[in-house]
């Protein structure tokens, strides 16, 4: 199946015709992300209600995590506190990191950009900053399936990670410390100057609520 | 029980603060049921009573609330799967679940591989020899499952139930159903063979499968095992091109494993109530090449689990099997009289023996180069071949029975040729001894080959799932092991030597080889029976019978009458050979020896004489038939059951939609195939089984006769 566009996708949406939104839709969970190819690139609006484009982020390591407060599996990995340290870890050596809610209006997890900022104080998050992706066109384009669904970028643009947050796929926060957190490590091994030794993983969680 | 129950409520709960008081549990408690807001969960225990040393099933059931859902073992694009944490008492065993085939669910552009409404994931749990019988068996389990309608929530259920013991097995009244209508969504083995390839993001799965009727297939999708080799939400196409049906799919996101394993769903029209079949695909090496080398590459669904094997690996076992063939009654004797023909002429140079033999290797590795290069050429032409596949047309086999009955009139004397291939003429030295070396080689393959097919199937079929160069190297190795012994004899004076002096001794001894070929001529008569009627068989052994006259008058040798005689005698064999026709009809369909085949005539006879009758309605093109084949009625507890109900069994093929079956179709209102009805001798109405049938299902209906 050829891969559908973000012109396509948009009309599709347009349409939305029942139908054309089936077929469409078995192509867009397949995205246009690939590991070792430039990462689709992408123009937004943050929380806070400003422009937002990945081509601004170029000459530094870039970390898109897709979330949804509702879901189990996210609230397991901020519950814990883990995806807070690991957004930290990050943010202080210099890293990008962009949460993106692609949760469509009426399904779970979708937000303003007021609460998506009070959710974020509230439970210590550090992102750089939070796409608000209502339409999912973000979503869509990378292929994003679960939250949390995690894509690491190089410097130059380049897509070097996509996948889950660590290796235990579960909803268990006593397993996260016997799990190998895949982000961590990555962004370890290319600060390293080394090969991702795990560039693929599968993300494990709930599907992104998409506009159905 | 109600008591017990709510006393086991408060243990619940006092568990909750205290895990370690898994193992203080009570034996004679019971906890079979959670209920979540979503599910309803039970474990359910086959049996009621278990003897110590055998092995029960073990049920979790889950009863999904409307449009949610619980997941597959690779739940697709989100979601997880369920799991089973087991505690048991030391030394029991517990096996993985066998997860019912999933269904897609789609959700937003999404798919999911999961079960809607209910589920029972079953697993065996083998009690220990050692348990005191009388003891009930404590099992206790932790399920953990996610189940998502749009939004998704993990939910857990602990279990705790016992397991009474004893001498003897008893089933458990209630759940007898549950199981049996589990088990029937339970993959089956693939009926036919298959194999998997990979180019660029299109994964393709091809079986070989012929005779099917396309347009009764719909809803092809493959499920697999793992994450990220195959993309969930992208269509899969399915196509028949007879008869190749082929499925594919695009890549997943990880590299190409080594092989595809999952589950292939099928809806099957056939055109009663549609079916829904799923085929277990078990480690499909994935190859990267071109569909048609692919092709060749065929992997055998009966197969032992192919574990990887290298090439060394499969190359010296082929040289290994080749060794052993000189040792096969039908090619010793042929290796035994190239001997006797170097002990005869001792005197020759070493480089005309050296020649000889050389010529002798070159023979069969070009006979099995030709017959390992016509097997690559069917299989890539489609045909669902293996090794030895020469033996499935009777007119061969026949024709390799006269090759073998004429070698063995050869060598009891009946004749001479000059020249002989045999070896044995007077013209063993020289060019002519080149050449009648080279075609004793020849022959030592052709009467090799039928030898082979037996005993060399198994490992000659996985060489055949390897790559068409591969497979080559695997069969002239074998040839090379074959022509190894004479090589080394001719090539290494000292070896020359062990070969005792010749003498009148020879004569007997070449005398007594011929019957090791006379029983491998009957072997393959036996082999023609299995394929043929009484009639080719008759036709094949006057056809003998008048070979031996040709070559007894071959052997006084003489005037132009006697040739003309024995030419005419042989045309005369070969032309009763090539009027052999295979057995028609559901013989080649059913493999079933205890079958008959269905005409109403013999329906009404049976029905006249008082006996219970078992009808299978069955057609060539009808998988959903082939599978309740495998599954239920070539399983020795059906075979075991049909024998002591008594019943005769029917087989009626509708290939070609013979009217009397339609007229028996449509009174059991049945537009198509499969239909299984039990005819009772008394005053019941005929009892029709279910499409889908298991061995159980088959063999409670034989004894409730």
């Amino acid at each position: 199946m050829r891969p559908v566009n973000r012109r396509t996708l948009l009309g599709v949406a347009i349409a939305a015709s029942a139908a054309l939104a089936f077929a469409g839709g078995a192509a867009q969970a397949a995205g246009d992300a690939k590991v070792g190819k430039p990462a689709p690139g992408f123009t937004g609006t943050t929380a806070t209600g400003k422009p937002i484009a990945l081509d601004a982020y170029r000459g530094k390591t870039v970390v898109l995590e897709w979330t949804n407060h509702e879901c189990p599996y996210v609230r397991k990995h901020y519950g814990a506190d883990n995806m807070q340290k690991t957004q930290k870890s990050a943010v202080d050596k210099g890293v990008v990191w962009l949460s993106v809610i692609s949760s469509a209006p009426g399904e779970e997890g979708h937000v303003d950009g007021a609460e998506a900022l009070k959710i974020a104080q509230e439970r210590g998050a550090h992102p750089t900053e939070i796409i608000l992706d209502p339409e999912g066109t973000i979503g869509q384009t990378y292929g994003a399936r679960t939250t949390p669904h995690m894509y690491i970028i190089d410097p130059d643009g380049v897509l070097k990670y996509m996948g889950g947050i660590d290796s235990i796929a579960s909803s268990r926060k006593s397993d996260i410390e016997k799990a190998t957190n895949y982000v961590t490590v990555a962004l370890n091994e290319m600060a390293a100057g080394k090969p991702v030794s795990n560039p693929v993983t599968r993300a494990y969680g709930c599907s992104v609520k998409y506009a159905w | 029980m109600v008591n017990a129950v709510n006393r086991l409520s408060a243990w619940r709960i006092f568990c909750g603060f205290m895990a370690a008081c898994v193992l203080a549990v009570p034996a004679a408690s019971a906890n079979d049921r959670v209920s979540t807001d979503n599910v309803t969960a039970r474990l359910v225990v086959e049996a009621g009573q278990v003897v110590p040393g055998d092995t029960v099933a073990v049920m979790l059931h889950q009863t999904i609330r409307e449009h949610w859902h619980t997941y597959w073992r690779n739940p697709g694009d989100s979601g997880q799967e369920t799991a089973i944490e087991w505690t048991l008492p030391d030394n029991a065993d517990v096996g993985p679940i066998q997860w019912m085939a999933p269904d897609r669910i789609e959700f937003a552009g999404l798919v999911n591989h999961g079960y809607s409404d209910q589920v029972g994931l079953i697993s065996d749990i083998t009690v220990p020899a050692d348990w005191p019988a009388g003891t009930d068996f404590p099992v206790q389990a932790e399920a953990t499952w996610l189940v998502c309608e749009k939004v998704c929530i993990p939910e857990s259920g602990r279990f705790e139930i016992s397991i009474p013991t004893g001498g003897e097995t008893l089933p458990n009244s209630g759940d007898a159903d549950l199981f049996a209508a589990v088990r029937q969504g339970l993959p089956v083995e693939a009926p036919w063979p298959y194999t998997a390839a990979v180019q660029g993001d299109v994964v393709t799965l091809a079986f070989q499968a012929p005779g099917l009727e396309a347009d009764r297939l719909s809803d092809a999708h493959f499920f697999a095992d793992a994450w990220g080799i195959v993309e969930p939400a992208a269509e899969q196409t399915l196509q028949y091109d007879a008869p190749v049906l082929r499925l594919t799919m695009r890549r997943g996101e990880l590299p190409v494993p080594a092989a595809l394993s999952g589950v292939l769903t099928l809806r099957e029209d056939t055109g009663g109530e549609p079916s829904r079949l799923a085929f277990v695909i078990d480690r499909a090496t994935l190859t990267a090449t071109t569909p048609a080398a692919t092709a060749m590459a065929v992997q055998a669904p009966a197969a032992a689990p192919a574990t990887p094997m290298a090439l060394p690996m499969i190359l010296a076992f082929a040289f290994l099997g080749g060794l052993l063939l000189n040792l096969m009654p039908c090619v010793f004797p042929v290796l035994a009289i190239k001997a006797l023909g170097l002990v005869s002429h001792a005197g020759d140079s070493r480089a005309a023996r050296l020649w000889g033999g050389l010529a002798y290797t070159g023979g069969v590795l070009c006979a099995f180069a030709l017959l390992g290069a016509a097997l690559l050429m069917l299989r890539s032409g489609g045909a669902a071949i293996g090794w030895g596949f020469q033996l499935q047309d009777p007119v061969v086999v026949a024709l390799l029975a006269y090759v073998l009955f004429a070698v063995g009139l050869n060598l009891a004397g009946v004749f001479e040729v000059a020249g002989s291939w045999t070896g044995m003429g007077q013209s063993i030295a020289g060019r002519s001894g080149t050449a009648g070396s080279f075609f004793t080689g020849v022959l030592a393959a052709v009467v090799a080959a039928p030898c082979t097919a037996p005993f060399m199937a198994a490992a000659l079929g996985f060489a055949f799932t390897q790559s068409g160069p591969v497979a080559m190297a695997a069969i002239l190795m074998l040839g090379a092991g074959l022509a190894a012994p004479y090589l080394l004899l001719t090539a290494v004076p000292a070896v020359a030597r062990i070969l005792p002096k010749p003498g009148a001794w020879m004569n007997t001894f070449k005398q007594v080889l011929a019957f090791p070929m006379f029983a491998s001529a009957a072997w393959l008569i036996w082999v023609l029976a299995q394929q043929a009627d009484p009639d080719a068989v008759f036709a094949a052994l006057l056809g003998m019978t008048a070979l031996a006259f040709a070559l007894w008058l071959y052997g006084k040798g003489g005037g132009v009458v006697r040739h003309a005689l024995a030419l005419a005698s042989i045309a005369g064999a070969l032309w009763l050979g090539a009027t052999i026709q295979p057995a028609d009809g559901p013989a080649a369909l059913v493999q079933s020896s205890e079958g008959e085949r269905f005409s109403q005539a013999r329906f009404d006879t049976l029905r006249a004489e008082g006996r219970p009758v078992l009808v299978n309605m069955t057609a060539a093109w009808c998988i959903t038939c082939k599978v309740n084949e495998r599954v239920a009625l070539a399983s020795d507890e059906f075979r075991n059951a049909l024998r002591n109900s008594g019943a005769a069994y029917l087989i009626g093929d509708w290939t070609r939609q013979d009217p009397e079956i339609t007229a028996l179709l449509r009174r059991y209102d049945r537009a198509g195939v499969p239909l299984y009805v039990l005819f009772y001798p008394d005053e019941r109405p005929p009892q029709v089984l279910p499409q889908l049938l298991t061995a159980s299902i088959v063999v409670d209906a034989l004894q409730g006769i």
